[in-house]
């Protein structure tokens, strides 16, 4: 199990990737302690209509919040196609299946590194939100925003692994090309749908959407969110698990192809 | 001198050293951060929490050192066996029992603590305390088991001390000085690797008697107590997970008495006495771990104990 982890690590550059956070993840520290928001640099404040003011350089690093969860969603995407992928391109299987390895040991490693994948970006991007909400301008505007974002940091890596338990059965089952194309289905006939909203849709409620409502609502109901948050992971990780036992007995049963 | 004891004098000086320079990184590093990340000294409790969350920060620390010293040193960075980092998972020989006893035994010895005080001290109870913390009643009951999946799933920073402490200085420690020895000075240690914290009122406060001394001296007691808790999930299990997970639930602090616990309810010795309610339950619990690992240790070796007796 730990060579075939270590595999995976290799193909999707594991130590570079390793590096290149750690190294952003100092400088990023750095450049928060240097530019704090409470640090009033003339040019970089600006204000709106009502007189609030907004310290640009914290909008700014804000961002660079929302996209380290961005990306560590795709990572966790990346973890389970490109490590099939490359499994399928080199002919990995074949090579497995003639090693003294019990068949359900690549499934279950697949998995395995997928969820180790979603633990070690959920952290990163935890540590990350708490250097750059320690430095945070008293009365950032965003802040809300980012408390918000780091409320959805759970439900979004539960919904990557969810996705994950739905997709690796297809990749390792049917094979990469029609993954590709189901996965392509799939998502046109999302953005058909959305497409159809926005055109026909009464889009006006999203339009009117009151934020700040949403925000006392989630403050008045501590035990509804609480029960969420436990339940969310718990039942992901149920279905994640009920996926790796089907997948692990379809695929032991299945005879590994010549190209594959 | 047989040339095995001469070997074995080697290598357990080769420890030594690697055990002296994970120990000078850790604090070092550490230490630094703690100064750099609050040059004023400000107090723990005059601290937004998300400055408190920055400076916690440091607990990823002990991880850092432990891979800088393994660098070094060139000892590798197995994840599983004899001298490797202790990252492995695995559930067999029912193993699994300790990943569940890391997410439970914090709680038990939560509700322990309270009982103790609730029975020392019985001016202590007040149904209505909960109302302080501006939750609903219902909502007490659901609080451990928030904290056990929380803790588990956000248990990086907990991870970070203990792939340090019980990855890498508990099993050198145990080979130098001996097991029980090695659970007396490791605690110590780690209790002195709080000492910044400790200082600016992390734990105990500000307000005692003798402090920051006595506070010291208090938390290298309670890092004795939970070290010995947090070791022998980790020999037990193989890895260093329960005692990340355990340790991270710990800091939760899960439980549900806790908001029937008034402790400004009552004042004089009985309440004095009640207020170590926390180092008994934990006593209480170590004591009673260390009895049911003798019994079983017996008759099963573990991987700490073959490590013991193979430099014995």
């Amino acid at each position: 199990m730990g060579g075939l982890l270590y595999k995976d690590f290799v193909a999707i550059r594991g130590k570079k990737l390793i590096m290149i956070t750690g190294i952003a993840l100092v400088l990023f520290t750095i450049l928060r302690v240097i530019f704090p928001g409470s640090r009033e640099i003339p040019g970089v404040m600006a204000k709106n209509d009502d007189g609030e003011v907004l310290n640009m350089i914290d909008a700014f690093l804000w961002y660079g919040e929302f996209c380290v969860l961005m990306i560590g969603y795709g990572q966790v995407s990346a973890s389970w196609y490109r490590t099939s992928e490359l499994d399928e391109k080199n002919r990995v299987r074949n090579y497995f299946s003639s090693l003294p390895l019990r068949k359900q040991t690549y499934v279950a490693e697949k998995y395995i590194f997928t969820a180790i994948t979603a633990y070690v970006w959920f952290s990163v991007y935890m540590i990350w939100h708490i250097v750059f909400s320690a430095f945070a301008g008293e009365g950032f505007l965003l802040m809300d925003v980012s408390d918000l974002l780091v409320g959805m940091a759970l439900p979004i890596f539960c919904f990557a692994l969810l996705q994950a338990a739905l997709n690796m059965p297809m990749l390792l089952l049917l094979g990469r090309e029609k993954t590709k194309l189901i996965l392509t289905g799939i998502v046109m006939t999302i953005c058909m749908c959305v497409l159809g909203f926005v055109l026909f849709g009464d889009v006006g409620a999203l339009a009117n959407w009151d934020v700040k409502a949403f925000m006392e609502w989630i403050k008045t109901h501590d035990f509804e969110i609480v029960l969420t948050t436990i339940i969310a992971p718990l039942i992901t990780l149920v279905l994640y698990y009920l996926s790796y036992r089907i997948t692990a007995s379809l695929w032991v049963k299945k005879e590994v192809a010549a190209d594959e | 001198m047989s040339e095995a004891n001469i070997n074995l004098k080697i290598g357990l000086k080769s420890e030594m050293k690697r055990l002296a320079l994970y120990l000078w990184f850790s604090f070092a590093i550490t230490w630094a951060w703690f100064l750099i990340a609050n040059p004023k000294g400000t107090l723990w409790t005059e601290m937004p929490d998300a400055m408190q969350s920055f400076l916690a920060l440091g607990m990823l620390f002990p991880t850092i050192s432990h891979i800088l010293v393994r660098y070094l040193t060139k000892e590798g960075f197995a994840m599983t066996g004899e001298g490797s980092m202790m990252l492995g998972i695995s559930f067999r020989d029912r193993k699994w029992i300790w990943f569940v006893l890391a997410g439970l035994l914090p709680w038990l010895v939560y509700e322990l603590e309270d009982g103790i005080r609730l029975l020392i001290c019985p001016d202590y109870f007040d149904p209505e305390y909960y109302r302080t913390f501006d939750i609903e009643e219902k909502m007490l009951y659901l609080l451990p088991v928030n904290a056990i999946v929380c803790g588990a799933i956000g248990s990086f920073a907990a991870f970070g001390e203990e792939c340090g402490w019980r990855g890498y200085m508990m099993p050198k420690m145990i080979r130098i000085f001996g097991r029980t020895k090695a659970m007396i000075v490791g605690g110590i240690v780690w209790g002195l690797w709080h000492a910044p914290l400790t200082c600016i009122g992390h734990n105990f406060g500000t307000d005692y008697w003798g402090y920051p001394y006595v506070g010291i001296l208090k938390m290298c007691l309670l890092c004795t107590l939970l070290g010995i808790l947090l070791t022998i999930l980790t020999e037990k299990s193989g890895s260093v997970w329960p005692a990340a997970i355990m340790h991270a639930v710990f800091n939760m602090h899960p439980g549900i008495l806790v908001g029937y616990v008034n402790s400004d309810n009552a004042e004089g010795i009985r309440a004095s006495i009640a207020s170590y309610g926390f180092f008994f339950a934990l006593m209480i619990t170590a004591a009673a771990m260390l009895v049911v690992c003798r019994k079983e240790n017996t008759a099963k070796k573990d991987m700490y104990g073959e490590m013991q007796r193979k430099s014995a």
